[in-house]
């Protein structure tokens, strides 16, 4: 009897377990995944499907371009600001420290603010790094320790800014799991061999533009 | 065999005292066997080898984390005789350090967090390490960083420059490329093309050894 009671009580400890560990699964669901639920079968034209998987593979030139030129002037053609996909906790905290450290404000919180800001703060960053290794090279000598210390930190990091990027020496692949459309919304899991994405993506009347990003898995 | 009281507690003492002591002498050869400073220069090709060895495997001398990235490249610094910056304070930007003693394997923030170590490295700019502006000054048993997508530019990986030559493992080159080639660990890898599958816009860190 004794032990029938113990097992009994075991089970109850861990279905409370399990319904804790499931709920609290829930909730960190719903705060993440605040974007749109999507109907697959809402498909408005057989073309989507490709424009969308262009988008996707146009940002990646885009934005390698970026790194390099801190041209941003192409972001809108890829990214856009979409008040029903909001920015995840972290991506609104930098985006707002951001606003701060750059002295300038944007009148949207979304994904392409939050790009153009990512990129300006890299900007600040590494031309403040160039103009310095460039003054230690006119003296003929490497940046010391306190003028590379004395830098715009890199995105409010401790960390020394980084460099621009430079021209991208390979292509990369971009392989797509899902597409799920759903008129003017879509939301694609994608992998580009370093990370799996969930992106939230919206049809704008200048075409579909990506509004929202997530990280499922990185294999870098 | 007839114990007192008084023999029973000098036994337990002499016991403790034992014990004691072949801790002591176990914590003191432990830490001496790590490799420590020994000679004046980074030995590159030494820290190619240690990398290559322990691309796909970890040494159990060392802690094994989930994102074992830095801890790695720290391990291959190391290995190059870089000699470790002791202080016992794992919270400093000014000390890197590792050892593993009875109690299990112990290193500072900056020896196994890519943030960390990338400030660290900023702190001896000029005595132990010189940032460079493209990856094209690396050397072997050099350093690279990089922001992963998702990290709002906070250095989150690391890889260790091996030499160069034909990479022996690809994702997004074509295999038997000729170029720069690292090996890394989190998702091990040997002797990848530098920035092999590394999103184009990612921004990335240059670390060339000078010590």
């Amino acid at each position: 009897m004794k032990v029938s009671k113990s097992v009994f009580v075991a089970g109850l400890l861990l279905v409370a377990l399990l319904i804790g560990t499931a709920s609290m699964a829930a909730m960190k669901e719903t705060q993440e995944a605040a974007w749109p639920k999507l109907q697959t079968s809402k498909v408005t034209e057989p073309t989507d499907e490709a424009a969308v998987r262009s988008v996707i593979e146009r940002s990646y030139d885009v934005v390698g371009l970026a790194s390099q030129t801190f041209d941003t002037s192409q972001f809108p053609s890829v990214f856009t600001n979409d008040r029903d996909t909001p920015l995840s906790e972290e991506q609104l905290d930098y985006l707002s420290k951001s606003e701060k450290r750059l002295g300038k404000s944007f009148t949207e919180h979304g994904w392409l603010s939050y790009k153009l800001a990512f990129f300006q703060e890299w900007q600040v960053g590494a031309e403040s790094l160039e103009q310095a290794e460039q003054k230690a090279l006119a003296e003929n000598r490497t940046m010391t320790a306190d003028e590379l210390g004395a830098l715009h930190g890199f995105s409010g990091s401790g960390s020394p800014p980084a460099p621009r990027g430079s021209a991208p020496t390979h292509k990369t692949t971009v392989s797509f799991s899902r597409i799920t459309l759903d008129g003017t919304r879509a939301e694609v899991i994608y992998d580009d061999g370093a990370v799996t994405y969930l992106t939230a993506l919206v049809k704008t009347p200048n075409g579909w533009r990506i509004a929202g990003e997530r990280y499922l898995a990185y294999h870098v | 065999m007839n114990i007192t009281k008084g023999h029973k507690h000098r036994i337990a003492n002499v016991s403790t005292l034992l014990l004691l002591v072949s801790l002591i002498i176990f914590t003191v050869i432990t830490r001496v066997s790590m490799p420590t400073a020994q000679a004046s220069n980074y030995n590159r090709s030494a820290a190619a080898q240690y990398a290559d060895t322990w691309a796909h495997s970890r040494n159990g001398d060392y802690s094994n984390y989930p994102n074992d990235c830095t801890n790695f490249v720290s391990q291959v610094l190391e290995h190059g005789y870089l000699p470790q910056i002791t202080g016992g304070d794992p919270n400093s930007i000014y000390q890197w350090w590792a050892y593993k003693d009875f109690f299990g394997s112990h290193n500072s923030k900056t020896w196994s967090a890519t943030d960390w170590l990338n400030t660290h490295f900023s702190q001896y700019q000029g005595t132990r390490f010189q940032s460079v502006a493209y990856a094209s000054s690396l050397n072997t048993g050099d350093v690279f960083l990089m922001s992963l997508p998702g990290n709002n530019g906070i250095p989150s990986h690391a890889r260790a420059i091996v030499g160069t030559g034909i990479a022996q493992e690809w994702i997004n080159y074509q295999p038997y490329t000729y170029g720069l080639l690292a090996d890394s660990h989190t998702t091990d890898r040997y002797r990848v093309i530098w920035d092999d599958n590394v999103p184009p816009g990612t921004p990335s860190w240059y670390w060339h050894v000078v010590y």
